[in-house]
């Protein structure tokens, strides 16, 4: 009888599961124009403009190049620094924009002309705080918001990430790419300590749950694990934050909803979203995207190593290339010696890309932030 | 035994015996057929093609006697059906067979042997039916016997011994006859069997026939003709002290006849089927000459009223139906009337009746344990000819048991869904949509409850237990005036009531859940109780889930418990409580934990008026509440709950006015609903808050009419008007619905029907998701939510063929919808509480044919049909799809199902079970972007794409109980395999990119490949 109910049991093991599903998909979608754009009062603006890529077609490389612009009710109108170049990323300086009046986005693409709604940002929250916290794996960035009058229930924040950080290795030799001989004794040693910086892109969306203008404690801006390199030595973080009108919290929180619909049986059948931007050209034709206007309200905070688990390189990593490679094959793929490693299969110095003895290669950079303390 | 001869004896010899003959003598003479002994049930025709004969020896009738009812007739053409050990009478040789209801044979002699009835005499260990006395006296040897049915195929010695009991053997027909004999004993009082041939000799040899002869003459056995009451028994029977009758044996038998249906009083029970059945007082009520006959319908073996019995006059082609408590009224000429009573596995009975006055006649109905199950449903038969009401739908539970369904568990919604215009999005999804409307647009009652989340298991099993359940009806497009609240369909579950005799139970045990119930008097024939239960153990399962099925690490579980008691007071009142208590939980990958739980009671007064009318009585609570707990969020966790609570009061008369049948009531609901309330979990930071709660009172008032125009045209009709007060807002809608449907036959088997209803709606169901789901709330209508309004034209044409054997429909309708409920792009349904914001009013129209083909009787049943329907919604302001009309999400255009069952046996059955559906329309992702620093998914517009067309076919094959009527228990089970064909029937599709941008989609299904079962079914 266990037998049988054992092999009934597997039998059933087979059962719920998930097949790939290949829907045919009309090609024609790939002319619809996306905006992802932000009006910011008192900053920078800017509109980034791509196309749909169909489903089953690789990412599109393919970018709209236009013209874009603010407006305001008044009339105003706001460009970017190089207003006749055409471009897919453009930036439009609004630090003049005055607060309290309406705003849109204006696009020239491909001959059409588009059209943001009016938006009134709304005015800024305050940051009471910015502070941090770690448990076993991460450190947490969190803020302590009061909405203010115009609070929505809702908060965007955006951020700057400044740190200071080094490369995981000083090298213990160095080639000379003529002689490709070791140099032990290093001459130019390649930067180790460098400054990074990182910008958030879209919004961190928060719901507080209350249109009050109460505090909204502990928002979580920002994580990152206990190892990284934020930790090195120290880390700053500007916080932005702006009270966000619900229906664009809720595009942007639908709109990253859709794409984790895990089909389950009690998933939400997903739908259509419709932005705030149109064609005035031709209005039957379907813009995605969004652009949001907003204040922002912003304080930075830091922290030093108080949150740092100790990493080391994995020397494993490095390879022993045979002397007839060292151009070839490692030098042009930019690796470079790093240190002398001794294994079962030979010992002599062991080879890793640059960026793990270059901080610039590895994204840094030693341009000190002015308000690097 | 052997005082109780005497004393017997001097009973008959007390009977005035001259004035006896003379009397049944004259009657015999004058009635003719007519005589009482004549008005029966026709002899049993057994469905199939067969050698040999059921009867005794041969087909052929023979002139013979019988101790009937207390009287005793002779000269009489006589034969015994020993298949089924009925008895069966002719007046003449050419007339049709009557069956004489057994528990009123006292003997019969036929051929020179003398046939006892051994339980009429009290020996209530013996077997049903007749004993042929081979040798009486103090220690008789009694032969019984039987007529089995084989089927084999071309066994030379078979068809010999067939051949030798039939001169028309055929030898193409491989089913036949064959004669079984049992012998039997008295002793002690007791009933003992001889198994053993050897005694059998010994008996036979000892009391040899040459040496101790049966005193049987045919000379002793005409009392009717001078013979003293003496010889009503033989002789010898007398002179031996060996059977006979025992002591105040006919005062034992009245006092049987009154203990069968304790509840009868003074009404007349037609109980016996040989009787002229005079109704009502010569000039007493009536009507344009008609009068009306209105009683109950009981079950013999449990005393307990039977619902959906079918009423028929084969004079005047009226039809009528008991309902739910068994009360039926029809309305007949005065005069000679022939009744007809068909009722699902119950034997058939045809009394006439001579109506002079209004009056009543309750009947009492035994098991039909001769024919085949495939007749299980054959009281279905002609159905559609009885009714006014179209759209109407019967599911019997015995059907129900034979469907396939996952996990082998007979489930009343799987088996809903197998009947035309019944879809649901996906199996293992809660809910059902019927005819284009949503799954809240069904009212799913539970006696006068209730249920608002009629699923189990998400889906995989529905609320009821099926023991539980004494019938259920859908009703897809004539709506009762009763009923009302929601605008497409009404499922309408009747519970059991317990049984009034004994006690009785079942134990199902199956892969996942098992169920018990038990049921019996609590005072014999007045009260009784009704209870049950089941429990799954399905974690064990979930938690072998595949990753990648969501389920890993899920748990799940549910039990439900039923509850019912009953009192009657007497013929007229009577008294029902009922509850119901269902709790379900389950978690997904142990992140979020649902809950969710029904709790129905109610209290039922009914009356029943000798004039055919009823009233009703009956007020309640209902509860659903679920409850969603995520715990994981460490500072963010938090449960959420909702609640309906609602109680009701409704009160409902119906009385016969010669033609018309009128129906009037009101109902009251009055509702509690907490939309949500949300609370934080340990350390959370969750603030706790809750939404409003939201009140109302719905009062209505209806009033229907059946009205039998003429007995080929039928008119039924009725007005309800509907209201609702919001409190919260003082809003307050009202309006009536109105119900018409119309019949006309021109021929017995041809009907054309036609249907009107218009419906209104007060409670919504708020949902994005494709199926019923816990996280569902309701809502009820308020300044902002305006009611749902709807109406449905329906026309159809129902045709049997082949006697009764096939019957054919076709259906069509068509309706529409107002302020139905879609939702926004990325609506935020839960804890909002500005929820009209995110729900827009759409209106929908649906339209379908429905053709179906029904094998109602026979070794093969069942049905086959098919479906076109679409179901479309529009909103009004453009936000979906522009304002262009969009598939439901339940719009399957083409639809095919089959249910069969083919009985090879009385035992062995196989049963088939297949489904084809078109795919439910969908919404999936056109393209792929990048927005806001991750890449994001582009959807079509709504419900433009469909997931692959649905296709299964399940299969089971079903040993039922061994017929042996005195074992204490009766074993069934059932192996099946669900899914046969292995197909990955999609419930939903999804996709989810990957951090490089790749866009991947799947299709989730919830039965990937076949799914076998075993389900055991044990009956006490």
């Amino acid at each position: 009888m266990k037998k049988i109910i054992r092999y009934i049991t597997l039998l059933f093991l087979a059962q719920a599961c998930v097949y790939p599903y290949n829907p045919e998909i009309d090609s024609a979608v790939n002319t619809l124009l996306v905006v992802d754009g932000s009006i910011i009062i008192g900053g920078t603006s800017s509109i980034n403009l791509s196309y749909l890529t169909p489903l089953g077609e690789d990412p599109g490389y393919q970018k709209p190049h236009g013209r874009a612009w603010i407006e305001d009710e008044e009339g105003n109108t706001y460009m970017s620094s190089s207003p006749s170049v055409l471009a897919s990323n453009i930036s439009i300086p609004t630090e003049e924009a005055p607060g309290g009046r309406k705003y849109r986005a204006a696009i020239e693409v491909d001959g059409l002309q588009y059209y943001s709604d009016w938006m009134e940002p709304l005015a800024p929250p305050v940051i009471k705080s910015v502070h941090f916290r770690a448990d076993d794996r991460n450190v947490y960035v969190l803020a302590d918001v009061e909405a203010g009058s115009e609070g929505t229930g809702y908060l965007g924040f955006a951020y700057e990430e400044d740190w200071e950080f080094h490369a995981e290795y000083i090298p213990e030799a160095e080639i000379d790419p003529h002689t490709w001989q070791y140099n032990l004794l290093i001459k130019n040693y390649p930067p180790y300590w460098c400054y990074k910086h990182f910008n958030s892109q879209g919004a961190v969306l928060v719901n507080y749950g209350s249109t009050d203008g109460t505090l909204a404690k502990d928002c979580v801006v920002q994580s990152f694990l206990r190892t990284n390199n934020r930790n090195h030595k120290r880390y700053y973080i500007l916080v932005k934050a702006y009270n966000m009108p619900e229906e664009v919290y809720r595009y942007d929180h639908y709109l990253q909803e859709l794409s984790e619909i895990g089909g389950t049986l009690f998933s939400p059948e997903p739908g259509q979203l419709t932005g705030n931007m149109h064609c005035e050209s031709k209005p039957e034709l379907q813009v995605l995207g969004m652009v949001r206007a907003a204040q922002m309200s912003s304080m930075r905070a830091s922290i030093r190593t108080e949150y740092m688990i100790e990493t080391y390189p994995d020397d494993n990593t490095l390879v022993l290339p045979s002397p007839e490679d060292y151009e070839t094959l490692y030098y042009v793929s930019g690796y470079r010696p790093v240190k002398s490693v001794n294994r079962d299969e030979g010992s002599g110095i062991g080879w890793g890309h640059e960026r793990c003895i270059n901080c610039i290669v590895a994204g840094g950079t030693q341009e000190k932030p002015s308000f690097w303390e | 035994m052997k005082r109780l001869l005497p004393l017997a004896l001097s009973l008959l010899v007390a009977v005035p015996a001259g004035a006896q003959d003379k009397e049944l003598s004259g009657y015999l003479q004058d009635a003719g057929s007519q005589a009482t002994l004549f008005r029966g049930r026709l002899q049993n025709k057994y469905p199939f093609k067969y050698n040999g004969t059921f009867f005794l020896e041969t087909r052929k009738f023979q002139e013979g006697e019988v101790m009937y009812n207390g009287k005793y007739y002779n000269h009489i053409f006589l034969n015994l059906d020993a298949y089924a050990q009925e008895l069966v009478v002719r007046p003449d040789a050419m007339s049709a067979g009557i069956i004489l209801y057994r528990d009123q044979v006292s003997w019969f002699g036929m051929d020179g042997k003398r046939f006892v009835n051994l339980r009429y005499m009290g020996y209530s260990s013996a077997p049903e039916g007749y004993f042929e006395v081979v040798r009486d006296g103090e220690k008789p040897l009694l032969l019984q016997t039987y007529k089995r049915f084989r089927s084999q195929t071309g066994n030379v010695a078979t068809s010999k011994e067939i051949l030798e009991l039939d001169g028309n053997y055929n030898p193409a027909v491989v089913t036949y006859f064959v004669k079984e004999e049992r012998y039997y004993t008295l002793e002690n009082g007791q009933v003992h069997s001889i198994r053993n041939r050897a005694a059998q000799s010994r008996m036979k040899e000892v009391y040899n026939p040459q040496l101790s002869p049966l005193n049987w003459s045919k000379d002793q056995w005409h009392p009717l003709e001078g013979q003293s009451t003496d010889g009503l028994l033989p002789a010898s029977t007398a002179s031996a002290g060996g059977i006979g009758l025992p002591e105040g044996y006919f005062e034992e038998r009245k006092a049987t006849d009154t203990t069968t249906v304790t509840y009868q009083n003074n009404a007349l029970t037609a109980t016996f089927r040989n009787k002229l059945y005079v109704i009502g007082q010569d000039g007493g009520k009536s009507q344009n000459g008609r009068a009306s006959i209105s009683g109950t319908v009981f079950e013999a073996e449990s005393g307990a009223p039977l619902p959906g019995v079918v009423i028929f006059d084969d004079n005047t082609h009226t039809y009528v139906r008991s309902d739910a408590k068994g009360h039926y009224s029809i309305t007949l000429p005065l005069g000679e009337n022939m009744l007809n009573y068909n009722a699902e596995s119950k034997e058939d009975l045809a009394l006439k009746v001579v109506l002079e006055s209004n009056g009543s006649l309750d009947i009492v109905m035994t098991e039909k344990i001769t024919l085949l199950k495939g007749s299980i449903i054959s009281a279905e038969s002609m159905q559609q000819h009885r009714t006014t009401a179209m759209g109407v739908e019967n599911v019997s539970m015995k059907t129900m048991g034979k469907i396939p369904s996952a996990f082998g568990e007979g489930d009343i919604i799987k088996a809903v869904l197998t009947l035309p215009g019944v879809k649901s999005v996906g199996e293992a999804s809660g809910g059902f949509n019927v005819r284009g409307g949503s799954a809240d647009q069904n009212l799913i009652m539970f006696g006068d409850n209730t249920i608002y989340n009629p699923s189990h298991l998400f889906g995989m099993f529905s609320a009821f237990n099926p023991d539980m359940v004494e019938s259920v009806e859908l009703y897809k497009s004539s709506i009762p005036a009763e009923y009302g609240g929601r605008i497409s369909s009404v499922l309408s579950v009747k519970a059991k009531e317990g049984n009034l005799q004994k006690i009785k139970g079942s134990v199902g045990i199956g892969l996942l859940t098992s169920r018990v119930h038990i049921e019996g008097p609590l005072a014999k024939g007045k009260t009784s109780f009704i209870a049950g239960g089941r429990i799954t153990y399905s974690d064990w399962i979930l938690k072998l889930l595949p990753a990648n099925s969501a389920y890993a690490n899920g748990g799940a579980g549910f039990g439900d418990a039923n509850l019912g008691l009953s009192h009657h007071f007497d013929k007229h009142h009577s008294l029902e409580l009922f509850g119901y208590f269902a709790n379900d939980r389950f978690s997904f990958s142990g992140d979020t934990t649902f809950r969710y739980t029904n709790i129905n009671a109610s209290a039922t007064y009914r009356y029943k008026g000798d004039d055919g009318s009823t009233f009703k009585l009956s007020g309640g609570y209902d509860h659903y509440s679920n409850n969603i707990a995520i715990h994981n969020l460490e500072s963010w966790s938090y449960d959420l709950q909702t609640f309906i609570r609602q109680g009701f009061l409704k009160a409902k008369r119906e009385r016969p006015l010669g033609r018309h049948k009128l129906g009037y009531g009101l109902d009251f609901t009055a509702y509690f609903l907490d939309p949500g309330i949300m609370t934080p979990y340990g350390e959370s930071q969750v603030v706790p808050r809750s939404m409003d709660r939201e009140t109302a009172l719905e009062p209505s008032l209806y009033v229907s009419d059946l009205w039998n125009i003429t007995d080929k045209l039928s008119l039924d009709g009725g007005v309800r008007v509907s209201t609702f007060l919001a409190l919260a807002n003082k809003k307050f809608y009202a309006g009536p619905e109105f119900r018409l449907s119309g019949k006309y036959s021109p021929l017995d088997n041809l009907s054309f029907k036609l249907g009107f209803n218009t419906m209104r709606q007060y409670i919504h169901l708020i949902s994005n998701t494709s199926g019923v789901s816990p996280m569902d709330t309701w809502k009820l209508s308020d300044p902002d939510i305006a009611p749902t309004t709807g109406w449905q034209g329906a026309g159809g044409v129902y045709w049997t063929l082949l006697g009764a054997g096939l019957d054919f429909s076709v259906e069509g309708y068509y309706k529409q919808s107002r302020n139905g409920l879609d939702y926004k792009p990325g609506a935020v349904l839960t804890m909002n509480p500005n929820l009209s914001n995110e729900l827009l009013p759409v209106q929908g129209r649906a339209f379908g044919v429905e053709v179906m083909l029904k094998k109602p009787a026979g070794r093969l049943t069942g049905w086959v049909s098919y479906s076109f329907s679409r179901s479309l919604l529009q909103d009004p302001s453009g936000t979906i799809n522009s304002g262009a009309w969009y598939n439901a999400p339940y719009d399957k255009p083409h639809e095919f199902k089959l249910v069969g069952n083919f009985a090879f046996t009385r035992r062995f059955s196989f049963s088939v079970n297949v489904d084809y559906s078109t795919g439910r329309p969908v919404t999936i992702p056109i393209g792929r972007y990048y927005y806001g620093g991750a890449y994001r998914l582009a959807y079509s517009e709504r419900n433009t794409h469909r997931i692959p067309d649905y296709f299964r076919v399940d299969a089971a094959f079903n040993i039922d109980p061994g017929h042996y009527l005195k074992a204490f228990a009766h074993v069934s089970l059932t192996i099946g395999v669900y899914n046969v064909t292995g197909r990955k029937n999609p419930y939903s599709v999804f996709f989810q990119t990957s951090p490089s941008g790749t866009v991947n989609g799947y299709m989730l299904s919830i039965f990937a490949s076949q799914v076998p079962y075993v389900n055991l079914n044990i009956l006490f």
